[in-house]
């Protein structure tokens, strides 16, 4: 069981070396996030430009000492107002509620995601009014390469042999019996002896679809 | 021979010696070789359990951890969350006047905002474990928070006994709440097993309870380790969609049940665990308390290691166990008294609603409230408890829930024995409802919070009737107290369905009870670890080919809503195809069907200047219908919309309109004609006002041709009951 220790997931070794070549001076590019830029650190901000749907203004807000925030535990650092211009925030207007009935007056406030308000119904409640902050999330790089399940599939055929669709299994049955039998499957010793049974072979073997027909 | 069964198996012949793997082409012929495959092809995408053992007092433990760290990148980066990651904290208000915010997401809570700042502007730390100032401001402009939300939880694997397992669960609250709490996503990650030793060994209870603690606050420090270092310089991680940012994993909330935040916060059992308030005063809710100092907290543990005399009275005096070192104390920029966070499972329904039910039903007369309860007409969000509600025990947490629906509707008018006025009684009862409500809105403002407050300021205005009839003495309950700090923690990380208890006890059926049984009990956690193992896997193999294979799915986070949108929906044909109108008089009890259908086909028909109500009558009078029957549905059902992400169609309500009938066996089923309330265009938003009480739909689409012409047949016909 000790072992289990030792062995070091084969992401890890690969992702600690990309840490070391990335660079952090280099621009950010504008990746998914493309909806609100993101000024490079120390620069004054520039006007952001508009996500297409949604109307948009920039507000140097200097609520840092807000009465809003107050009440936090974790206060915010006094002279916190004085540095302001470290970061930005972007307030973008989105005229979008979802109508809702049946739901008191102080309800009517919902939160709309503001990514989605391109399907805006045309309700004329209040409309809602998003900060952003702008300086987090900051992008340093972005590589297709190790988007979706590339870097995945990268771990699979350094490993497997065969260089087939379904690896490390055959076939597609091959890899559903397999799932079949990890995810809905009966124990592992009633597996092998389901396995084991003569001539169940061949009722699989006559029918293509593994439906097992009678005579 | 094998009859009933298929009569060719050449069981005993070794001619036929196919075998079922090579008949299917199978790669593996037992489940040994399958495992095999499993643990040595596919690539982890978790990292692996690691199995720890410690002495402690000459017995020997062991508990399974992972590497968080590791977790925390592979959740980050899973290809199926990269489109609805958040990565920065957000103010929404409900206009630009900025008067009213709203609370919902994690992101759009205070504690994320304050420690983007508190990070960015690197003052906000007087605790002496934080980084020095110029490393950060050289290193965290632009950096994302993860904020790491834990959770842990006692629970017992099997049926019968008393053998328990005691998992760490983990997840981020950069995904969106709507995904986190679907274990089909799998977004929870187990992180560790902890011992489930009672310590029995050690006679002494006072020392066996201080080891107990220090054995959960060691584990849990060995399972947070790596969160210290990250979460003091930021770490580089990549989303799914190969963007790499800087991101500081901090630890932000831990959802856990009253023994769990007692154990997790160092005090003592009957003490609130976030605010400093006398245990003999909780039950006042105007007492003046604060946040326990979590500063005065760790100058107190830190004599551990200077001063081993002082420090039980040291600890002691700040009001916590002493404790050698809890996990908290070195992680970088977390409060653990602000994290401890509401648990609307165990605090309220299976806390203060149980106490609830109980005060009111010694209250009234048990037998008038259980006859109640039978009387009750059958609805479809309503659970008909034919035996009472005085009679239960060991009640669960969805059986309260039920009985908090009809409690209010239960009491509302009875009396209580010696002509005691009932008002303070039924406004504390709907006091506390309300609350309830209100603390699962998946969207809070400001406003909303303030009612949040009110509904339990008024139950405090008016509990002293329980004292007045004798059921209680005091209100000193923690989980009364807990209530208080709802609003604020609802303001600090979100509403209450970002951290809620249940989705961890559906957890456990997967990652604990699952597992055991897949074990033949004896070592079970290494098995249970490997199975976990190799079930993640396969899982992720799984979302692996479906990316391959170019269906994988997208997942889109529903923004919370608190609309009702409900599509009304019917079957395709109606549950009668012709019922005579006479029946509709007689088994539904339309009474005046007849006339109101005349009326609808008069009103529809006629233009021209408005009829006085002498010549509607009479036109109604002479209106002929030109049929004797009409279809009719039994049901009618309110379901939610279906859009792109959502395939499955909910269903909110139903409405039933079923005369009495027998059923195959030859029983006798009573009729339910369900009330509905019906906005006829004149009433608001809320209330009765303007509304009208039918009992009776029908659509007559089927009968469309059979309407004299200009007849209106679109309409869903109604009927007054």
């Amino acid at each position: 069981m000790t072992d289990l220790s030792n062995t070091e997931p084969a992401t890890l070794s690969e992702q600690s070396s990309q840490t070391g070549a990335t660079d952090m001076d280099t621009d950010p590019p504008y990746s998914d996030d493309s909806a609100y830029s993101q000024p490079a650190p120390g620069e004054a901000p520039d006007l952001v430009t508009p996500p297409p749907n949604t109307r948009t203004s920039v507000v140097f807000d200097s609520d840092v000492e807000d009465s809003d925030d107050d009440g936090d535990q974790d206060q915010i650092p006094p002279g916190a107002g004085s540095t302001m211009d470290t970061y930005t925030e972007q307030a973008s207007q989105t005229g979008k509620f979802a109508h809702n009935s049946g739901v008191s007056n102080s309800d009517r406030n919902l939160l709309v995601h503001p990514n989605q308000s391109t399907q805006a119904p045309s309700d004329p409640g209040p409309s809602q009014f998003a900060v952003k902050f702008i300086g987090a999330g900051k992008v340093l790089e972005t590589r297709p390469s190790l988007a979706g399940y590339q870097r995945y599939a990268g771990g699979l055929s350094a490993e497997e042999n065969g260089p087939t669709e379904w690896a490390p299994f055959s076939t597609r049955r091959d890899w559903e019996v397999a799932r079949w039998a990890k995810l809905r499957g009966p124990s592992s010793t009633a597996l092998s002896e389901l396995l084991e049974i003569d001539g169940v072979s061949q009722l699989v073997h006559s029918v293509p679809s593994g439906l097992p027909h009678r005579d | 021979m094998f009859t009933p069964f298929h009569q060719d198996c050449p069981i005993g012949t070794k001619t036929h010696f196919f075998q079922l793997p090579k008949a299917l082409g199978l790669s593996f012929s037992s489940a040994e070789e399958l495992n095999k495959i499993i643990d040595k092809k596919l690539p982890n995408g978790l990292p692996q359990f690691v199995r720890e053992e410690f002495d402690l007092l000459g017995h020997r433990y062991e508990f399974y951890h992972r590497d968080i760290l590791e977790c925390v990148r592979a959740l980050y980066g899973d290809p199926e969350l990269a489109e609805c990651l958040v990565y920065a904290p957000e103010k929404h208000y409900t206009s630009s006047d900025k008067k009213s915010r709203i609370f919902s997401e994690m992101n759009s809570g205070r504690w994320w905002w304050t420690r983007q700042v508190g990070s960015y502007l690197n003052c906000s730390c007087n605790q002496s474990h934080h980084v020095p100032q110029k490393e950060l401001e050289k290193e965290f402009p632009g950096i994302t928070i993860v904020p790491v939300i834990l959770s842990s939880d006692k629970t017992r694997v099997v049926l019968f006994g008393t053998k328990t397992a005691y998992p760490v669960y983990m997840t981020i609250g950069n995904i969106p709440k709507d995904i986190r709490r679907k274990p089909s996503r799998r977004t929870h990650i187990l992180v560790g097993y902890l011992p489930t030793t009672q310590l029995l060994h050690i006679s002494s209870v006072a020392s066996r309870r201080r080891m107990l603690a220090n054995l959960f606050h060691y584990c849990f420090a060995r399972i947070l380790k790596p969160l210290e270092g990250a979460g003091k310089t930021g770490i580089e991680m990549t989303s799914g969609n190969g963007v790499t940012r800087r991101t500081l994993p901090l630890f932000a909330c831990f959802v856990g049940d009253y023994p769990e935040q007692v154990l997790v916060s160092g005090c003592k059992t009957g003490e609130c665990p976030k605010c400093d308030i006398d245990r003999k005063k909780l039950g006042d809710l105007n007492t003046e308390s604060s946040y326990r100092d979590l500063q005065k907290v760790l100058d107190a543990l830190s004599t551990l290691d200077n001063d081993p005399a002082g420090y039980f009275a040291a600890c002691s005096k700040a009001g916590i166990k002493p404790i050698v070192h809890p996990f908290w104390e070195s992680l970088p920029y977390s409060d653990i008294y602000l994290s401890l966070t509401p648990d609307i499972l165990h605090q309220l329904y299976q806390g203060v609603m149980k106490h609830l039910v109980a005060w009111v039903t010694t209250a009234f007369d048990k037998k008038d409230l259980d006859a109640r309860c039978r009387c009750l007409p059958p609805n479809f969000n309503i659970r008909s408890f034919t035996k009472g509600i005085t009679s239960l025990s060991r009640l669960t947490g969805k059986e309260h829930a039920d009985m908090c629906r009809i409690l209010l509707g239960l009491i509302i008018d009875m009396d209580l024995p010696d002509d005691v006025s009932p008002i303070p009684l039924i406004r504390s009862t709907r006091a506390l409802l309300d609350f309830l409500y209100l603390a699962q809105y998946p969207v809070h403002t400001s406003e909303t919070l303030q009612l949040l407050r009110q509904s339990l300021h008024d139950f405090h205005a008016n509990k002293h009737i329980f004292v007045e009839l004798g059921i209680r003495k005091d209100f000193n309950l923690p989980k009364l107290h807990s209530l208080v700090h709802y609003a604020e923690s609802i303001e600090l990380f979100g509403t209450t369905d970002n951290y809620n208890t249940e989705y961890t006890e559906r957890l456990h059926i997967d990652l604990a009870k699952d597992a055991y049984r897949a074990t033949n009990h004896r070592d079970e956690y290494a098995q249970m670890t490997i199975w976990l193992e190799r079930k993640e896997k396969i899982l992720r193999h799984q979302s692996y080919l479906e990316w391959c294979l170019g269906n994988a799915a997208r997942v889109m986070a529903h923004p919370p809503s608190m609309a009702y949108n409900g599509v009304l929906t019917l079957t395709k044909w109606p549950s009668r195809r012709a019922v005579d109108l006479d029946e509709i008089v007689t088994k539904y009890g339309a009474v005046f069907f007849r006339e109101a259908l005349r009326r609808h086909i008069v009103l529809s028909k006629h233009s021209g200047p408005e009829l006085n109500r002498n010549q509607l009558e009479r036109a109604i009078l002479y209106a002929d219908l030109p049929f004797t029957s009409v279809p009719v549905y039994h049901k009618l059902k309110f379901t939610t919309p279906v859009d792109s992400a959502r395939t499955k169609r909910l269903t909110l309500d139903a409405i039933y309109i079923r005369p009495a009938r027998q059923s195959k066996k030859g029983l006798d089923i009573p009729a339910r004609f369900d009330t509905a309330l019906v906005n006829v265009g004149l009433g608001g938003e809320t209330g009765v006002e303007g509304t009208t009480k039918f009992i009776l739909a029908f659509t007559g689409n089927s009968g469309v041709h059979r309407l004299p012409h200009g007849a209106d047949p679109s309409g869903v016909f109604v009927t007054r009951g």
